[in-house]
C-alpha cells in the first residue's frame, strides 16, 4: 500500500532515533558492566534490545507503505562518562523521542493513517515507561546521593 | 559526555576550545582534534557551539579538511 510521503518521512525520523538509541544504550550497558554496575548493565542492555524491536516494526511498516527504510542515517550517540551522566543523557533521548512520537501521532491522525498512528502510540507508551524509570533513578540519586544509589547497582 | 569517539574528546575539552576563542567546527577540530577522523561528531560539535552561543552562519561544516 502506498503511504503518505510525510508519514513515511516521520516513521524514518523515528527509526533514526531508535537506531541511535540501540547503539547508545548498548555501549552504556557494556560500560556499566565494565565498571561493575551489573544491575544497570543488564537494564541498559535490555533497553537496547527493546529499541531494536521498535526499529523492526518501524522498518516493516515503512516497507508496507512502499517507502525506503533509512538504516544509513544515525543521530549523535551521547556517551556519558559517569553513571549518573548516562542516566541524564538517556532521559534527554527519551524526552526527544516522546516529543517526536506525539508529533507522529498527530500527523498520522491528520493524514488518516490509523495503522501508523497506532504504531507510534504503542512505541510512545514504551518510551514514556522508560522515561519514568529514568526519572525515578535520578530522583533516587537526588534523595540518597550518588554513592548510596550506585552501591545498589553493583549486583544484578 | 564523549563528543568525538575516534579521538576520545569530551564536551569539556570542546567547551575549553570555545573559551579559548574557537567559534566554528574547524576551529574546534584544529584546537583539540575532535572531528578530525570520521566526522560523525560534527553535528554534535555544531550543537555544542550553538548552545554556547556561537553564531549559526559561522558554524559551517566546510573546511574541516579531508576525512582521514
Amino acid at each position: 500500500m502506498r503511504g503518505h510521503d510525510e508519514v513515511i518521512e516521520l516513521l524514518n525520523e523515528v527509526l533514526t532515533a531508535e537506531l541511535t538509541a540501540i547503539n547508545q544504550y548498548f555501549v552504556d550497558g557494556k560500560m556499566f558492566d565494565n565498571w561493575g554496575y551489573e544491575r544497570l548493565g543488564a537494564q541498559f542492555r535490555q533497553e537496547s534490545i527493546d529499541e531494536m524491536k521498535d526499529a523492526e516494526v518501524l522498518i516493516e511498516r515503512i516497507l508496507y507503505l512502499d517507502g525506503v527504510p533509512n538504516l544509513q542515517r544515525l543521530g549523535s550517540v551521547l556517551v556519558g562518562e559517569t553513571p549518573v551522566e548516562k542516566l541524564r543523557l538517556a532521559l534527554d533521548l527519551e524526552h526527544a523521542a516522546i516529543e517526536r512520537l506525539n508529533r507522529g501521532v498527530a500527523l498520522c491522525t491528520a493524514k488518516g493513517d490509523n495503522g501508523s498512528r497506532d504504531l507510534c502510540a504503542r512505541i510512545l507508551a514504551g518510551e514514556e515507561e522508560h522515561a519514568d524509570w529514568l526519572e525515578a533513578q535520578l530522583e533516587l540519586v537526588r534523595q540518597v546521593g550518588d554513592g548510596h544509589y550506585l552501591a545498589q547497582q553493583i549486583r544484578s | 559526555m564523549l563528543v568525538c569517539h575516534c579521538r576520545r574528546v569530551n564536551d569539556r575539552a570542546v567547551k575549553a576550545t570555545v573559551a579559548a576563542g574557537a567559534r566554528t567546527v574547524p576551529d574546534v577540530a584544529a584546537r583539540c582534534g575532535a572531528g578530525t577522523r570520521c566526522g560523525g561528531c560534527w553535528p554534535a560539535i555544531d550543537q555544542l557551539l550553538a548552545t554556547l552561543g556561537a553564531e549559526p552562519e559561522r558554524r559551517s561544516f566546510e573546511a574541516v579538511g579531508s576525512v582521514a
